[in-house]
């Protein structure tokens, strides 16, 4: 052995406790394995898929910017579970090295990365990962938490009444929350948690860019943007009703205001540049803008069932969808649901590939 | 970012070593199925898969996820795996390429907020450092270089094996090896005075 071999294998000490939480995931990797003829032929046959337990109950999802992350269902292992006339599978969440997932589940946070189980993180009702995904906030009554991913607290604040709505910023310098009918800041360290106005609903959304804008609902009839770092309102739309989601669109330049029934798009002045009311019965539920802001999705329920378009076409349709977050590549989306038949051959039009995060249907 | 180092418990001098013949009887028993034998595996190689993730990314904690979900494709992949070929180098290559791609996709974005978490009085939890001088040298090195060091190094890998791995000539990497072993030569001259 080399003198340079010898001095790098000394050189840094190897942490059990990680080393121990590796195994368990190792081992619970190698118990779940199966021989891959078998995989294959089964996997033709099962037109339902469904979540690993681990994740059973998806309330919420959101992506991490942290390099390319992709949420593959699709390229995912399909096994059949064990046990004579179970008509169910598995699919393990295969996501690539760089980026992670934040999955708030049976009331706790948890963060997938590629080909291991969820980590679990702390016990939350809502949670946001920081700018670049390195720490996660969480919500959990009236506390917030913002913890490292191998679950270390950095620093926690008591609120005095219940958070919403907790939204770090995209330079990760500050967290927006709502609380007590108010909309508060705090810095990114824990510091100066401070009050910017009053709010209401559950729309809140940081305009992406250098600038600390943040749109919001003020009123039941208004929307407002403020610039946190100056406190300076710099623009007020009125928008009658409580709105189900406000979403920017990646530059900056749009802003898309989601009301039960009416969606409506403005500039970055707030000027309108279209509206658009469901057909009949229909209900606006959530939207979202593809990373490139080329296409957004909409999700519109009608009748108890809720559709998922891209694009202006229609590419799933289950119950119980409430949200829906594209993966950072743009060519999947994921929509945390109670349940969703899976439906084969879907695709978002163009290039991407749709994909849809789903329950099991049993 | 300025971090409170901290001591770990390490279990490196316990470890037994397993042989070329122990690998192959346990990646076999593996394969039938013996946890106990992937376990032996996972023991015996995962201070190496950390160490050189770590020392690729220099991220405590990416490095562990490196080499975790590095374990994790192993297990998933065992059965298709050929045990008359050796177990390490195998893994050692899903190390190598998982850790560079970390390392690349750090290099394009670093955390933008983690100014803001300085000066907090927490700990990041940064490993205690026994050799901190050649770490800090070798951490200098392009990734590049880096990455061809701690392959060739650490994980033992020969130049033809790093050659496959990474998708370069053999050439290439060589002269990366030599690059970066004559930009560590200061720190390694100083230790042997």
């Amino acid at each position: 052995m080399s003198d340079l071999e010898r001095r790098l294998l000394d050189a840094l000490p190897v942490d059990g406790d990680a080393e121990d939480d590796a195994w368990r995931l190792a081992h619970a990797a190698f118990v779940r394995r199966r021989p891959t003829g078998v995989r294959i032929a089964t996997r033709a046959r099962r037109p339902l898929v469904a979540l690993a337990a681990t994740a059973c109950l998806v309330l919420v999802a959101t992506m991490s910017s942290a390099g390319s992350v992709v949420v593959d269902l699709v390229g995912g292992r399909a096994e059949p579970t064990t046990g004579r006339g179970q008509h169910h599978q598995r699919v393990h969440v295969a996501v690539p090295p760089g980026g992670r997932l934040l999955v708030v589940s049976g009331g706790w946070a948890s963060v997938l990365a590629h080909g291991s189980a969820p980590r679990r993180l702390a016990p939350a009702d809502e949670a946001t990962f920081s700018a670049f995904g390195r720490y996660v906030a969480v919500a959990r009554g009236s506390r917030i938490s913002v913890l490292a991913l191998d679950g270390r607290r950095v620093w926690a604040l008591q609120e005095r009444h219940p958070v919403h709505t907790l939204r770090w910023s995209p330079d990760g310098l500050r967290l927006a929350y709502r609380t007590g009918g108010l909309l508060k800041i705090v810095d990114g360290n824990g510091e100066r948690a401070r009050t910017v106005s009053r709010a209401t609903g559950r729309a809140v959304a940081w305009r992406p860019g250098p600038d600390a804008v943040l749109a919001y609902q003020r009123t039941a009839h208004a929307v407002a943007l403020i610039d946190v770092a100056t406190g300076r309102d710099v623009g007020r739309l009125r928008m009658a009703g409580v709105l189900r989601a406000l979403t920017w669109s990646p530059d900056g330049a749009r802003l898309v205001a989601i009301a039960p029934h009416e969606l409506r798009w403005f500039d970055r002045a707030l000027h309108v540049l279209s509206r658009r009311r469901p057909h009949g019965a229909a209900r606006f539920v959530g939207a979202a803008f593809a990373p490139r802001g080329h296409r957004l999705a909409v999700l519109i329920a009608r009748h108890g069932r809720t559709s998922l378009t891209a694009g202006g076409v229609r590419v799933a349709q289950g119950r119980g969808l409430r949200a829906v977050v594209w993966a950072p590549d743009g060519r999947r989306l994921l929509v945390p649901a109670g349940t969703l038949r899976f439906l084969p051959g879907l695709a978002v039009p163009g290039p991407a590939g749709a994909i849809a995060w789903r329950q099991a249907t049993r | 970012m300025t971090v409170a180092a901290r001591t770990v418990p390490d279990r490196t001098a316990s470890r037994p070593a397993v042989g070329r013949r122990d690998e192959r009887a346990l990646v076999r028993a593996a394969q039938q199925g013996d946890a106990a034998a992937f376990e032996a595996l996972f023991r015996a190689h995962w201070p190496t898969a950390y160490r050189a993730a770590w020392m690729i990314v220099r991220d405590r904690q990416l490095a562990e996820d490196i080499a975790q979900e590095a374990f994790v494709a192993a297990a998933g992949a065992l059965d298709r795996f050929d045990r008359r070929r050796p177990f390490a180098p195998w893994l050692r290559t899903i190390v190598a390429r998982r850790a560079i791609d970390a390392a690349r996709t750090l290099t394009v974005r670093r955390e933008v907020g983690e100014d803001a978490l300085a000066g907090l009085g927490t700990t990041d939890g940064a490993p205690e450092l026994s050799d901190p001088r050649l770490l800090d040298a070798l951490a200098a090195l392009p990734l590049e270089q880096r990455a061809v060091i701690v392959l060739r190094h650490l994980l033992g890998m020969r130049t033809g094996e790093i050659a496959k791995a990474l998708g370069l000539p053999r050439g290439t990497v060589n002269s990366r090896l030599r690059r970066g072993l004559d930009a560590l030569r200061p720190v390694l001259e100083d230790e042997r005075r």
